[in-house]
């Protein structure tokens, strides 16, 4: 009881983890779980209330006067006595018992037949055991699947808590309701993750903490601050203290489909999402299987810009953004746009994108770009270079197996240098593999490369080929191993990382005090 | 007795005394000692006070003189002495064990008080040794058996004297020992050809009236008896026979309230008791009251305990008033034991002796089947017996099917129309629905069963065990509107309530429910009724029912409870406050599942293994029972051991395939086991078994938004928002959805976890 309720309470503070590198995951939602059978639908096997099962269920006996007419007849008793001398005890009339005098009690009819076996209750009644119990947990909207058992199993408690067990002291006040609406304000949250990640001798720390504040039902503001140090961390691109996010999202109150974000975005988490191969704490270590390299060379990061998603319909997903391809404000332009269609069919994903910016401070792109001669006596890009990219991404998850399948593939040109570079990554993903919400993971990829200039400068192949296993060890607490052959098979790393997730959510409370 | 009428008792003792004995007025007087003769010519001349002094000194001198000790016994019967009257008149049997007129005159003198009944009918017994052609002696001793309870003895000595020429007076103690053996129509007879010879005396007439009422005369009864009615306070056998007559006769012409308000005076009065017992038994019994029944089998309790010799016609009659009654019905059963120990020759005690151990439960009903068909082969002859036999077996209500060969036997030998109805009962019992609605033929063609709803009752659920729901529908309506006593009204509410669970449309007995709740607004059973269907069928919530059932809780005692108080408190939700309604329930219905899974519940937030534990033993117990199943499935649920769930779900599924319930619950499983596309085919499955169906439809736009079809989701949250179906937190769930596309970046299905 005591565990049960301080879940309870721990929920009900909202301190859940997960919080995906991509932007601490939006709504994941808060699809509800079916809850236990929840009371009012309890199954009523037995029958209703219906005569035939009372007769069963309770023996006339409690209805002992229950009757007939013809009781009301019964003239016995109640005579008086013969007219005779005696004052005492006039002479009964005990067999008396008239011939019509009644039995008393004519119970329910007789318990028919096909209600006996218990399973016969109407329908109606005997109806939905389990539904989604509704109750949502404050915390529920934002809580990825990948917390769900936990939350589930809570859920569920909480479902039937206020029918068992008397409210817990002090607590009650502090759980709304769970039917009632929440005020905009109320949907804020606060989240913070650490994640330390060891790949062969380089280490890499991020404390990350964000939230966002509800202004609106269709508008609210986000910011993230990260710390860190080490390079694993491709969506934090400098050590130290840096603004990944700080944004306003809004939407038109009509028109859901319609979504606007302006500010400091992350743009990784807008475009080239992929289930299996996206991020550094929750799946591969290596960086080719993250946001993909093609697009990453475009300045596909955290950018001020201004982004805007159409999502006609849940198949279809348009995305589009024009941002600034240098990071820090002072250098704001909006020289960059990128483009995204998202296309679901069932557990089929497949993402086209397409980005062009400028070369930002860091003059990256592929790895032998730096060999090409710029005839000047440069080499390589230079910042301001136009770039281009195009990448591809496609994911299918089998649900009966919990296998996902993933591919990418990237390409990316610097059109001031006429050269181009590819990068393609697969593998698969399998969830649940040992532990409920554990993950094991196989991925071969590419980093971005031009084939032929490799082969001129004899470079190895920029290949990697990984396998992963990632487990919640505790509560929140995830601990991720890697074995990596890179570079055509010739070196081999270890990695090691730790997670632990916290979010606050129900941190305003409006008109409840 | 009035004081006028006692006044005449020496004359018309004197003169029954003359001619019981079948003497010329006295002994002979020649052989008479003077002092003795001295006497009989006092006596004579109305000097009774002399008389009693001449013989008492004659028998100083004479002490062995039959003459003397008659004389005086004589002489005090006609001073109005009875007591020293009926000394006297031993004395002379001690010395003259056989003489005529001191046995006649004990014969007479029995009548006077029930201590002297069996004295009585004794002396005559032996006089009628003597001379069996006797007609005033027997006539005398049939009434005492009357008086006595002895009706088969009565009856038999009636018959006799009926079959000559009887005497106006055998007319009347006739029609008086008819009338209280149950046979009114015979005593109405009886009545009227007495009526042929002379009026009435006043002191027949509350039998009389009686004898009308039962006959279908109650206002008659009431013209006879209203003009008669003496002041409260006057509590002397007549006038308590008048007021509770008349109260009994206003009770069957239909108005209750009044035959109570005749009764109330009568409260507390310790003479008044055993008069106001048959009372309220007569008409708790006629309007199914428990509470005025109960106050009679109290008063009925407490006559037996203050009277010192019981006579054997007050014990059989409070032994078959306990009977009636399920508290009382152990105390019913010593007494039936110990008078049919007392009487071997009763046999109909015997019966009632095996019928009240089957009633409780001692035993077993092909046992008690057994004993009484070797009682009753060959059937007593006794018309008394016949009727007290049927009685008995018409008082159990739904018997056990192993004894429907008792009542085959009862039936033919005996005109109890309910026996049918009981029959009827154990032919449903059994399934065979053809021979129930025969039995019920018969028992509608008679006179009781024409007027008796109860038949209605059972006829409507057979109509509902063939199929033919509307008619069943019909009749309970009907029954309904005719207002019937409250039992039997619940009865009807149940069995519509039923019918319409079947039909699909249980709330269409709502609106009945609350008409009857309009009209009698004080039954909180019918509100327990009302409660138990409006949340069964959500039209009440929890709030309200759980207020329903407190205040029934408030103002009355769960030992009595309808069925109702178990059913409502096993559908709400456990609760530690309950916890004693549970155990006080389930001491008395072990068996109740919903109560014993409300206790597991609540052993479940303490100690989880323990609980799942206990249900394993329920299931072990009644692995039949699928309805346990289900509470694994959610105990399993909500201990978080999802495949436990699902399994107890699947093994409904198995016995019953389509079943609603189980799949809809199975599917909230899978859809916790994050097996989405097989919780989605089940509530899909659920829509088909029962399209429309909310639950299903709800779970469904969950699932959508769960698989990141969040727009479609959202759209059936709002479609069913807009519907106003019943579910509390869809407006949250808009809101929720509408929030979680506010924040979304792409495409979140359900496998992309972060």
């Amino acid at each position: 009881m005591s565990n049960f309720m301080a879940l309870r309470y721990l929920l009900s503070l909202g301190i859940m983890g997960a919080t995906p590198l991509i932007g601490w995951e939006p709504a994941r939602s808060t699809s509800t779980p079916p809850g236990t059978p929840s009371e009012s639908h309890s199954p009523t096997v037995l029958g209703p209330f219906g005569p035939s099962e009372t007769a069963k269920v309770i023996p006339p006996k409690s209805l002992p006067l229950v009757g007939l007419k013809a009781i009301q007849d019964h003239p016995t008793h109640s005579h008086p006595g013969f007219s005779h001398p005696v004052e005492e005890a006039a002479p009964g009339n005990p067999e008396a018992s008239s011939p019509d005098s009644l039995p008393s009690s004519f119970s329910a009819p007789p318990i028919p037949q096909e209600f006996t076996s218990g399973l016969t209750a109407p329908a109606a009644l005997s109806a939905p055991a389990a539904l989604p119990s509704g109750e949502i947990s404050t915390d529920a909207d934002t809580v990825p699947p990948a917390q769900s058992t936990a939350r589930l199993q809570s859920h569920l408690l909480e479902a039937d808590q206020p029918q068992i067990a008397t409210k817990p002291d002090g607590l009650s006040q502090d759980i709304p309701p769970m039917d009632s609406l929440l005020a905009p304000a109320e949907r804020s949250e606060v989240f913070t993750q650490a994640a330390v990640l060891q790949q062969g001798d380089e280490t890499s720390a991020r404390l990350r903490v964000g939230g966002i504040y509800v202004l609106s039902p269709s508008v609210f503001a986000g910011a993230t601050v990260d710390l860190s140090t080490g390079e694993a961390f491709a969506d934090t691109e400098r050590p130290g203290l840096s603004l990944n996010e700080l944004y306003l999202t809004a939407s038109p109150a009509t028109l859901p489909e319609l979504r606007f974000s302006l500010g400091m975005l992350d743009l990784t988490s807008y475009l080239d999402r992929n289930s299996f191969a996206k991020d550094s704490v929750t799946q591969f270590f290596n960086p080719v299987f993250q946001t993909n390299p093609a697009l990453s060379a475009v300045n596909v990061s955290s950018r001020p810009g201004a982004l805007v998603n159409f999502t006609p319909r849940d198949e279809l997903s348009l995305t589009a953004v024009t941002y600034s391809s240098r990071q820090g404000l002072g250098d704001f332009a909006l020289d960059s746009f990128a483009g995204e269609v998202g296309l679901r069919l069932d557990n089929v994903i497949l993402r086209g994108t397409y980005a062009t910016s400028r070369d930002g401070d860091q003059g990256n792109g592929f790895q032998e770009i730096f060999s090409i001669d710029r005839g000047n006596g440069e080499f390589g890009p230079l910042t301001g270079d136009r770039e281009e990219s195009f990448g591809l991404n496609g994911e299918v998850f089998f649900s009966g197996l919990n296998l996902g399948l993933f591919g990418r593939y990237g390409w990316y040109t610097n059109t001031d240098l006429g050269v181009s570079g590819q990068t393609y990554s697969l593998g698969m993903n399998v969830l649940d593999a040992f532990l409920p919400n554990d993950r094991l993971g196989l991925g071969y990829g590419r980093q971005l490369s031009n084939e032929d200039l490799r082969q001129r400068l004899g470079s190895p192949v920029p290949d990697v080929w990984e396998l992963f296993y990632d487990a919640e060890v505790v509560d929140r607490l995830r601990v991720g191993v890697s074995l990596q052959k890179r570079n055509a098979w010739t070196e081999t790393y270890l990695g090691f990382r730790v997670r632990y997730d916290l979010r606050w959510t129900n941190l305003i409370q409006e008109g409840k005090s | 007795m009035s004081r006028k009428f006692a006044g005449l008792r020496p004359v018309m003792a004197l003169a029954l005394l003359f001619s019981l004995a079948g003497l010329p007025g006295r002994p002979a007087q020649a052989q008479m000692a003077p002092p003795v003769r001295q006497g009989y010519a006092l006596l004579d001349r109305g000097w009774v006070d002399a008389a009693i002094a001449t013989f008492e000194s004659a028998l100083q001198t004479i002490p062995n003189s039959t003459e003397a000790r008659l004389g005086l016994a004589m002489a005090y019967q006609r001073a109005g002495r009875d007591t020293e009257a009926w000394t006297a008149y031993q004395a002379v049997l001690a010395i003259d064990r056989n003489n005529p007129a001191a046995l006649a005159a004990l014969g007479t003198l029995g009548g006077y008080r029930p201590e002297w009944q069996t004295t009585g009918i004794e002396a005559l017994t032996q006089l009628l040794e003597q001379n069996p052609d006797h007609k005033t002696a027997r006539q005398q001793r049939a009434l005492l058996y009357g008086y006595r309870g002895r009706f088969t003895l009565a009856l038999e000595d009636y018959a006799r004297l009926l079959a000559a020429d009887p005497t106006p007076e055998a007319l009347l103690g006739a029609a008086q020992v008819y009338a209280f053996s149950g046979d009114f129509d015979g005593s109405l007879a009886l009545f009227n050809r007495y009526r042929q010879t002379g009026p009435y005396p006043e002191s027949v007439l509350p039998i009389y009236a009686l004898a009308l009422q039962e006959t279908g005369s109650p206002q008659a009864a009431i013209t006879l008896l209203e003009p008669r009615l003496r002041e409260p306070n006057q509590i002397d056998a007549f006038s308590l026979q008048i007021r509770t007559g008349l109260a009994n006769a206003t009770d069957v012409s239909g108005d209750t309230r009044a035959a109570l308000a005749l009764l109330a005076p009568l409260r507390g009065k310790p003479e008044a008791r055993l008069a106001l017992a048959r009372a309220y038994s007569a008409i708790g019994r006629r309007r199914l009251d428990p509470s005025l029944f109960a106050e009679a089998t109290d008063l009925y309790r407490a006559v037996l305990a203050e009277t010192a010799a019981p006579s054997y016609g007050l014990r059989v009659e409070v032994a078959d008033v306990l009977s009636e009654w399920p508290d009382s019905q152990d105390i019913a059963f010593n007494l039936v034991q110990q008078l049919a120990i007392d009487h071997p020759d009763v046999v109909s005690l015997a019966v009632r002796s095996h019928l009240l151990a089957y009633t409780l439960g001692l035993e077993s009903p092909p046992t008690v089947a057994a004993q009484l068909q070797s009682l009753l082969s060959p059937f007593p002859s006794s018309a008394p017996e016949r009727r007290a036999i049927a009685t008995a077996l018409t008082r159990i209500d739904a018997p056990d099917p192993a004894l429907l060969p008792v009542y085959d036997v009862a039936a033919a030998a005996t005109k109890a129309p309910l026996l049918y109805y009981r029959m009827a009962q154990m032919h449903l019992a059994n399934g065979d629905l053809l021979a129930a609605r025969q039995a019920l033929s018969t028992y509608r063609a008679t006179s009781v069963g024409r007027e008796d709803l109860g038949a209605e009752l059972l006829i409507a659920d057979i109509d509902r065990q063939d199929g033919k729901l509307a008619t069943s529908t019909q009749r309970y309506e009907a029954i309904i509107a005719a207002a019937p006593a409250p039992p039997m009204m619940i009865e009807a509410l149940r069995g519509l309530t039923f019918v319409r669970f079947l039909q699909g449309q249980p709330e269409a007995a709502l609106p009945v429910y609350e008409q009857v709740i309009a009209t009698n607004p004080d039954n909180l059973d019918y509100q327990l009724g009302y409660a138990l269907l409006g949340y069964r069928t959500d039209q009440l919530d929890q709030n309200q029912a759980t207020e329903i059932l407190e205040a029934w809780l408030a103002t009355h005692d769960v030992t009595h409870a309808p069925p109702e108080l178990f059913e409502l408190t096993g559908a709400l939700p456990a609760t530690p406050q309950r916890a004693e309604l549970y155990a006080a329930l389930l001491e008395q219905q072990p068996e109740d599942l919903w109560l014993q899974w409300r206790t597991i519940q609540l052993v479940a937030t303490s100690h989880p293994d323990q609980a799942m534990d206990r249900l394993d033993a329920l299931i072990e117990a009644h692995p039949e029972d699928l309805t346990l199943y289900f509470f694994r499935g959610e105990l399993a649920q909500q201990q978080g051991r999802l495949p436990l769930a699902a399994s107890a779900y699947q093994h409904i599924l198995t016995v019953e395939p389509e079943h609603v319930g189980a799949t809809a619950a199975l599917a909230g499983v899978r859809f916790q086991q994050q097996e989405l596309p097989m919780a989605r085919e089940l509530y899909e499955q659920v829509l088909i078994l029962e399209p429309g169906y909310a639950e299903a439809r709800y779970a469904l736009a969950e699932l959508n938004v769960v698989e990141d079809y969040r727009f479609t989701g959202l759209d059936q949250l709002q479609q069913l928002q807009a519907e106003d179906i019943d579910k509390p937190q869809i407006p949250r769930r808009v809101q929720d959805v509408e929030f979680d596309l506010l924040r979304r970046r792409g495409f979140q299905p359900p496998w992309e976890r972060f």
